[in-house]
Order: C-alpha cells, then structure tokens, then sequence
C-alpha cells in the first residue's frame, strides 16, 4: 500500500488509518464527526497527497481539452478553473477532473488517485495529431486542502505575499512565499516550474484552499501551517466523504457507475452540449434524451443509514439504488443520494433495505445543508 | 492500547461475554467501538428471540461504518440495553459496562468454555 509523505506526522497525530484506492490514509484523527464540524465552522486540514496532478502542454493544449473535456473552456483566463468530465465514447465518465489554465498552452488536471493511470492512458491515446505533452506530475506533487469558512484568515497570515483573500474562487496562483523559501532547497524541481500553486477549490462546500506543493518539502509545509494556525485541525478522508456528500457531490466510485453518463446525475451545467465536439458529446445527448434515469435525496425517516449499493424499493419493486450515503453530523440523521428509474421520480416516499429490513426514506432535495 | 478486560471471554467478531449466574452479558470490545469511530444507532433484537450461534443478531452503526452483531453461543434474549439504543455512544464510552447490548440465557452453559479467553483475544487483534 503508498503512503503519503505525510503518513509518520499523521501518526503522531494520532490518526486512524484506511486504504483508499491502494493508499494507507488518515481515515480520522479524534473524531469524525468533531472534524466534519470543525470544517463547517472554522478550518481543517485534509492530506489529499494521494489526489492526480497532470498537466497538458503545447501549442495544441486547448484544442485538445475542448475535444477531451465535456466543460467549456473557451472563457477561462489565466488561472481560473473548471470542473467537467472526460468520457469515453458511450459517455462513460473516465474520471471527474478539475481543469485549471495556466497559461495559453497548459492546463493543469487535478484527477482522483484510483485513476491516474486510466485518465493518463486514455488521454495519451487521444493526442495524435495535436502537439502537445502530456506530463504526469502526480509522484511530484502532493496536495493539502485547507478547508473551512476561516482557512482565508489563517492562510493569508501564514503567506503574506500570495494575497489570498484576492483570490477568487475556482482560480490558482502561485504561492510567492514558499517559491521564495523553498525553491532553493528543491533537489528536483517541476519541470512546469511552477513548484508552489494553490487554488481556491476544494470538496467540502466550504470556502477553501488546495495546495499543489513537492512531495519532497510537503511535510515542512504541512508542519508549519498547523503549528502557526493551531485553529486549522488535521482531518481524514471519514469527514471528507460526509462533508462532500451534504453538500451533495458526486464521488467516482460511488457515482458514475458503468453505464451511467454525467447527465444522469444532474451535472449538466458542467457538459457543454453548444460546443463542436467533445468525446462522448452523442452518446450523452442521446442519454438525456431518453431520460431514464433520475438523481434525487433522500432522508431517512427511520433511525438508520443507507449507504452506497443499498436498494431502493417502492412495494417491494426494485426502483434504483443508493450511490452515496452517510450519517449527517450536522443534521443528526441518514441523508443520501440515489439513482432511481425517472417513472418514480415524482414519488415523495420510497423505502430502501437496509440488511434485511425495509426502512422509511423520503425524497428532499440535495445540497442538503 | 485497547482495554481487554481480564475477566471476561471474547469473540472472534469482537464481542465480549460476561458470566452473570445463569445468564450472560454480551456487548462488543473497546477495540471493536474504537475501530468503527462514533455509533450512532444500534439495532438490537427483541426479548423472547432466540438465537443460534455465529448468526447476526443485530448491528452497530457509525457514521463511517456499520459492523454486524455475531451471536457468541445458543442462547435466547432476556434483556436488551434499551438505554444504549437511545444514546448508542454509550458503546463508546463505556463498552463494558454501561454500553452492553443484551443479556442472554444460554442453551448450553459449557458453551462459556470454548470463548476466547482474553489472552487469545488479545493475540487476534495483534495480529491485525
């Protein structure tokens, strides 16, 4: 099993461990729920070091993702960000990415650690005729998400020279302060140049920060923003998950099962059906077109969790199944989302079995919170 | 460290049996509730039902996981622990004694025997 850079301070730290995706990493510290919290209030820290980075270079690097990319990236400027998909040519989604633009000629992916070699191959095999390179930065950086409505505060104070209260959301920049620090005492460097970048973005629903920064110096990094910020604690991967699901986003794994399109899962806005072409562009019009599917909340009204792959009942018929679910901590009950067949989307109440028993959910909308 | 405690037998499922005269307590091991982190529900079998070996009678419920209930020995239920049903994080705080989950009267008082003792208990959980 990989490990991050981070894996003996998480120790000390006290965390509980968990594989994710051939990763060893911190599934909490303390509490889940205290840390889940703590984000929705002031600020935590999320080792995210097992996350993808790959970047796209050359002459041809926006034709290429407005051909691979279901998002439209004709608008961006310098620095700023979109989220979309890359799907294969049955609308399959390969993986959910962040695409930021660094410059005319580069965009930077940030894609899920289970398919980074997927996301890479299948990329590579698209690139004939387009000049480009692709790289993949992944074993170079490791990657911290500061997340909470006070991590601007703490952040601006630990980099004073990055101006990261002007940065706006969905936008990366360099981090001046450590580029400053730290370039010197690279023993490799990347060979984008860019060593030290951070956006505002991340997977809580809270304001926040990713930080793109070597594995080789993140665990100085790390350190010292948790000694000069004692507010911002360590978080795992447990209250990553409830966090993201109360807000109601997708996880690859949990959503986008084999057969599914984005669409399916209410993510329009992120797939640009005005655009020339994208891969998968047919297979996902024809998909929306046929709309069988339904993406819908629910809460649990008994005392009970339903979790991913639980099925989903109207009078003991099979109506879909739950893609994600958890316990809230904020709301003190089972809330998730599931995919159900679009005959039943009107219904207000459906049951799902949860071990052997059929238990009381009712359909609300999602974010949740 | 998980607290083992000397005087009880345990289950490979992470259970703990307490001898009480002719009936016996059964709850599940401080290593079982630190592993699955907060329970916030527990499902508990009524009084009256009768169980047989290595079946579910029940499960706990984290936020992050849910963890079956193993029956340790033949055995019907005579007292559920109601008040851990309503706070379950009690389980947590207090697994051996006032997070206990049900009371049983044995079929076969010898089956107490053939329990893991908690030496063997102790070696289990090392090993993971």
């Amino acid at each position: 099993m990989k490990s991050t850079p981070l894996y003996n301070i998480h120790q000390e730290n006290g965390a509980k461990f968990t594989e994710f995706n051939g990763w060893n990493m911190p599934l909490w510290f303390s509490s889940l729920e205290q840390e889940h919290i703590h984000v929705r209030r002031d600020s935590g820290a999320f080792d995210v070091s097992h996350m993808g980075e790959i970047e796209v270079i050359g002459k041809d690097a926006f034709s290429f993702m407005d051909l691979t990319f279901t998002n439209n990236i004709s608008r961006l400027g310098l620095g700023q960000a979109r989220y979309g998909f890359f799907c294969d040519h049955q609308g399959n989604v390969i993986d959910d990415v962040i695409a930021y633009k660094l410059s005319d000629d580069r965009f930077f992916l940030c894609v899920n650690a289970g398919n980074i070699e997927q996301v890479f191959l299948w990329l590579e095999s698209n690139c004939e005729g387009f000049d480009i390179n692709l790289k993949n930065l992944s074993s170079f950086y490791g990657q911290i998400a500061i997340q909470g409505p006070n991590s601007y505060k703490y952040l601006s104070k630990i980099y004073p020279d990055t101006n990261i209260e002007e940065l706006k959301k969905y936008t990366i920049t360099k981090i001046i302060d450590l580029d400053k620090e730290l370039t010197n005492k690279l023993s490799n460097k990347c060979p984008n140049q860019d060593n030290f970048l951070i956006a505002r973005t991340g997977y809580t629903g809270e304001d926040g920060f990713e930080l793109f920064v070597p594995n080789e110096v993140l665990p100085e990094i790390y350190k010292s923003i948790l000694e000069s910020s004692p507010n911002i604690k360590p978080c795992g991967l447990g209250s990553r998950d409830t966090l993201r699901i109360e807000k109601g986003f997708p996880l690859h794994g949990n959503e986008f099962g084999k057969g599914t399109v984005p669409s399916d899962f209410n993510l329009n806005k992120f797939i640009d059906q005005t655009k020339n072409n994208f891969i998968g562009k047919d297979a996902i019009i024809k998909k929306c077109e046929s709309n069988e599917l339904s993406f819908v909340g629910f809460e649990m009204e008994d005392k009970s969790i339903a979790r991913s792959g639980y099925e989903i009942y109207l009078n003991d018929n099979k109506i879909g199944s739950v893609t994600s679910g958890t316990f809230s901590p904020i709301l003190k009950k089972g809330i998730g989302m599931a995919l159900i067949d679009s005959k039943f989307s009107d219904l207000s109440n459906f049951q799902i079995k949860i071990r052997k028993n059929l238990k009381n959910a009712k359909k609300v909308s999602y974010p949740f919170l | 460290m998980s607290e083992i405690k000397k005087d009880l037998k345990y289950t490979e499922e992470h259970e703990w049996v307490m001898k009480e005269g002719e009936t016996m307590l059964i709850g599940i091991t401080d290593h079982a509730q630190d592993s699955l982190g907060e329970i916030v529900y527990l499902e508990l079998p009524s009084v009256g039902d009768e169980l047989s070996k290595s079946t579910t009678f029940g499960a706990v419920e984290s936020t992050k996981s849910v963890s079956d209930l193993y029956t340790p020995i033949d055995c019907e239920v005579v007292e559920v622990n109601s008040e851990a049903e309503t706070s379950p994080e009690l389980i947590n705080n207090s697994p051996y004694k006032d997070g206990w989950l049900i009371k049983v009267r044995p079929s076969n008082q010898d089956d107490y025997d053939s329990l893991l003792s908690p030496d063997d208990y102790e070696s289990l959980i090392n090993e993971k």
